[in-house]
């Protein structure tokens, strides 16, 4: 069984590194405080008894819609509309290393 | 600007409707309140003290108070059509998972995401619904259900229709909202409509199986907030995780942060058989359970929220649990993708409740008829 309450600092802060996120110490204080009550009652579902049923991803019958892949053809430009980095024609991303 | 339009908005524009803004939504729909906006609070046009509900308030809000011919657009993971209606004396239509097209739409659950309909009156929200509805090959969850014209369904008799009553919807429900909707179900009963008694027991894990598989979906869906293609945008400085960090840490709102980071935690290995698989076989069970139901009855009805609208400075004094506990009557369906209808059934001291009716997969048309009926007896 898994210990729904139990929610220290450094999981909070290994969470968030793995989400990508930064808190100050007010928002660390604050949703530590609140993960473990709100963790707390996501463990009701611990209690319900399912059998052998599978996990349902979707609530409906979802099919797979495949299309022609059908190459559409887009200037430099147009693929940067949606960013300010572009440097020419290219988009600048963060160094990863 | 967007880019491209959504396909609501191509099929809005091409029956010829005319789109004239956005409305304001919790962030991302993280909300039942409307209070989490990133831009501005809608406020309720009955008492500008309370809340229009959420996450879609805007669009509650201008449904009730444009005095112009308008439809609302409006969108639904776990009850975000049915609180504003319910709070603004709406009628708010959140068709099954999959009827709508949700191309252009910003994914909150891609599993329980749904484009609904939010309007002054039934057959409006039929009309629109006839309009947006159907298959779209850029959707991968589109479904491929006929759809056709809702609006031949409005005005239909209810004699002999089954309402299904769920015991677990009336219990710790505010009995100022209760009332109103028992003597709804009266009024159906003399147009001929027939009460029957259900129990659907695994609802009191609705709400837990709901937030782990909304939360789980928002954290991954998110994941596209990197400061470069989507979202906000500053010049690039440092490295990919230091940018990266600093541009959601800055701009994703508290709830979002919270989502995000709760998502993230129930997914992580050591914790996602226990969380996010369990709640996903929750969600099996509890389609099951109201399969059984809709053998026995065409509809259910419930309150469309278990309180009347709150007023701003009692939301403020409300946890986040506290919070979404209050989305006990929407979670279920939502996360089963069964279609509702939330229907004006009067005002207490001044405010409206609603009537909330549920039908199987692909039955919307069900929900139109009864709503619509009741509707016309209250005009």
């Amino acid at each position: 069984m898994v210990d729904f309450q139990k929610v220290d600092a450094s999981l909070l802060d290994r969470m968030c590194s793995v989400a990508k996120l930064t808190l100050n110490t007010s928002e660390k204080k604050k949703f530590l405080a609140e993960m473990s009550e709100i963790l707390a009652a996501f463990g009701t579902v611990e209690e319900a008894y399912v059998g052998d049923t599978p996990p349902a991803y979707h609530p409906t019958a979802v099919e797979n819609i495949w299309r022609d892949d059908t190459i559409i053809k887009k200037s430099k430009l147009d693929i940067g509309k949606n960013t300010n980095a572009l440097e020419d024609g290219y988009v600048v991303g963060p160094k990863l290393v | 600007m967007p880019t491209y339009d959504a396909t609501v908005v191509t099929k809005t524009k091409s029956a010829g409707g005319m789109i004239l803004g956005k409305t304001a939504q919790d962030e991302f729909g993280f909300g039942t309140f409307s209070d989490t906006c990133a831009y501005a609070v809608p406020k309720n046009p009955i008492d500008p003290e309370r809340t229009c509900g959420g996450s879609s308030g805007g669009a509650g809000c201008l449904a009730a108070a444009a005095d112009f011919p308008h439809i609302a657009i409006a969108e639904s993971t776990g009850g975000s059509i049915t609180a504003p209606a319910a709070f603004t004396g709406t009628v708010g239509l959140t068709p099954t998972y999959g009827r709508v097209s949700r191309y252009g739409l910003i994914d909150y659950s891609n599993s329980m995401d749904k484009i609904g309909v939010i309007s002054r009156k039934v057959y409006d929200s039929a009309l629109m619904l006839s309009v947006i509805s159907g298959h779209d090959p850029l959707d991968s969850t589109s479904s491929r259900a006929e759809s056709g014209d809702f609006t031949a369904y409005v005005g239909k008799s209810v004699k002999g229709i089954r309402i299904g009553i769920p015991k677990e919807y009336f219990s710790d429900v505010d009995r100022k909202v209760s009332k109103p909707v028992e003597d709804a179900l009266g009024r159906l009963e003399g147009m001929g409509a027939k009460t029957v008694d259900i129990s659907l027991p695994r609802t009191k894990y609705a709400i837990a199986a709901y937030y782990i598989v909304a939360m789980g979906e928002a954290s991954t869906n998110l994941a596209r907030y990197c400061g470069m293609r989507y979202g906000a945008q500053e010049k690039i400085d440092g490295e990919f995780s230091e940018y990266f960090s600093s541009i959601r840490s800055k701009y994703f709102g508290e709830e979002a942060k919270r989502r995000i980071i709760l998502g993230t935690y129930v997914r992580a290995a050591g914790f996602r058989d226990a969380y996010y698989t369990k709640a996903l076989k929750v969600r099996g069970l509890l389609i099951k359970e109201f399969k059984e139901a809709f053998a026995k009855v065409d509809v259910l009805a419930t309150p469309s929220m278990p309180i009347l609208p709150p007023r701003f400075d009692e939301i403020e004094s409300m946890s986040p649990l506290d919070k979404y506990n209050i989305d006990k009557m929407t979670t279920a369906p939502n996360l089963c993708g069964f279609p509702t209808i939330s229907v004006p059934a009067g005002k207490v001291d001044g405010l409206p409740v609603g009537l909330q009716l549920i039908a199987d997969h692909f039955h919307e048309g069900e929900l139109i008829s009864v709503a619509s009926a009741f509707e016309g007896d209250s005009d």
